[in-house]
């Protein structure tokens, strides 16, 4: 029941608002059908794309890319690895610690975390709402002030 | 176009799995295997999302989208996006649909751009987690620079999509 809290939530929402717009609550049931099955196979995708990377790319093996003197292709291989890591970003963060830990420059984890927000795996289910237009520029925006980011912060937090 | 982005999208998943199947077969199996559970126990609330979409766009007029976060705003529009994607939490299954819906009702596309990385990179429930895993220095100096970026990543993705910042 807690982990359906949201499909409840919408039920309920639709439930009240058909007693009182039952035509218009008709209608936005059809739009939000036609999304669906617009949708699923790019979703399909999307989630079997996320678990191939979940069991591919290991924190282990990114542990290798980011060390202390990986220099500019240490940053490269971060922004490469974090745009097509995927899960939320709280998940995240543990993980992130381990390699700071272990030795990886601060540049390179916030070069990782600051293209955490490009998602390569839903790319493609974000152009089909979006266009590639919008989504080509925010990734390359999302890239470069990743990289600049990542310098500046660790210029102010010292080491 | 869309359904040929899908497809495209399809098979290089499905070559990327065919060719991990004769590499390495067991962890490949095991991804499918967990893809296909998740793909099913996900399915639900990607249809509620959807059906809260459909509410959204019957529901909502257009002139109060646009006079909330609509270009004529100016950089108030922008912040407050930030804000709002700040507050919301959920999968960005979620995220990408809405942006474009608010565009679709007059949202300003530096609004729009700025509500989808903060929704991200942003989360005022997650600082409290953040600053117990890296410390409260690191999580305020990381959370500014990601509310600057949304800002910045607003005004610059308008820029280069519609000629002016707003």
């Amino acid at each position: 029941m807690k982990e359906h809290w949201f499909e409840f939530f919408v039920l309920l929402l639709y439930i009240s608002l058909s007693l009182f717009y039952p035509g218009k609550v008709q209608q936005a049931f059809w739009v939000g059908i036609g999304l669906f099955f617009k949708m699923l196979p790019i979703f399909a995708s999307v989630v079997l794309f996320s678990t191939f990377l979940g069991v591919f790319l290991s924190p282990k093996f990114i542990q290798r890319f980011v060390g202390k003197d990986s220099g500019i292709k240490g940053i490269i291989i971060a922004v490469i690895l974090g745009t097509v890591i995927v899960g939320p970003m709280w998940v995240m963060f543990p993980m992130f610690k381990t390699f700071m830990e272990k030795g990886a420059r601060v540049a390179v984890v916030v070069a990782l975390v600051g293209t955490f927000a490009v998602k390569t795996p839903w790319l493609p289910y974000a152009a089909t709402f979006l266009g590639w237009e919008f989504v080509i520029v925010s990734v390359v925006l999302i890239v470069c002030y990743a990289v600049v980011s990542g310098l500046a912060m660790e210029r102010l937090l010292g080491e | 176009m869309q359904m040929l982005g899908g497809l495209i999208y399809g098979i290089i998943v499905f070559c990327l799995y065919a060719y991990m199947f004769k590499k390495r077969k067991k962890q490949a199996s095991s991804a499918l295997k967990k893809g296909i559970v998740q793909f099913f126990n996900r399915l639900p609330m990607i249809l509620a999302i959807f059906l809260l979409i459909g509410l959204f766009d019957v529901f909502v007029p257009k002139e109060v989208v646009s006079s909330v976060v609509g270009g004529g705003r100016g950089i108030v529009s922008v912040i407050l996006s930030v804000f709002m994607g700040a507050v919301m939490m959920g999968p960005v299954a979620t995220s990408y649909p809405l942006g474009a819906m608010l565009l679709c009702k007059g949202a300003a596309v530096s609004a729009v751009a700025a509500f989808l990385y903060s929704w991200v990179m942003l989360g005022v429930t997650v600082v409290p987690f953040e600053i117990s895993v890296f410390g409260g220095r690191f999580a305020l100096v990381r959370n500014m620079f990601a509310f600057i970026g949304a800002v910045v990543m607003g005004l610059l993705t308008s820029l280069v999509l519609t000629g002016g910042p707003f």
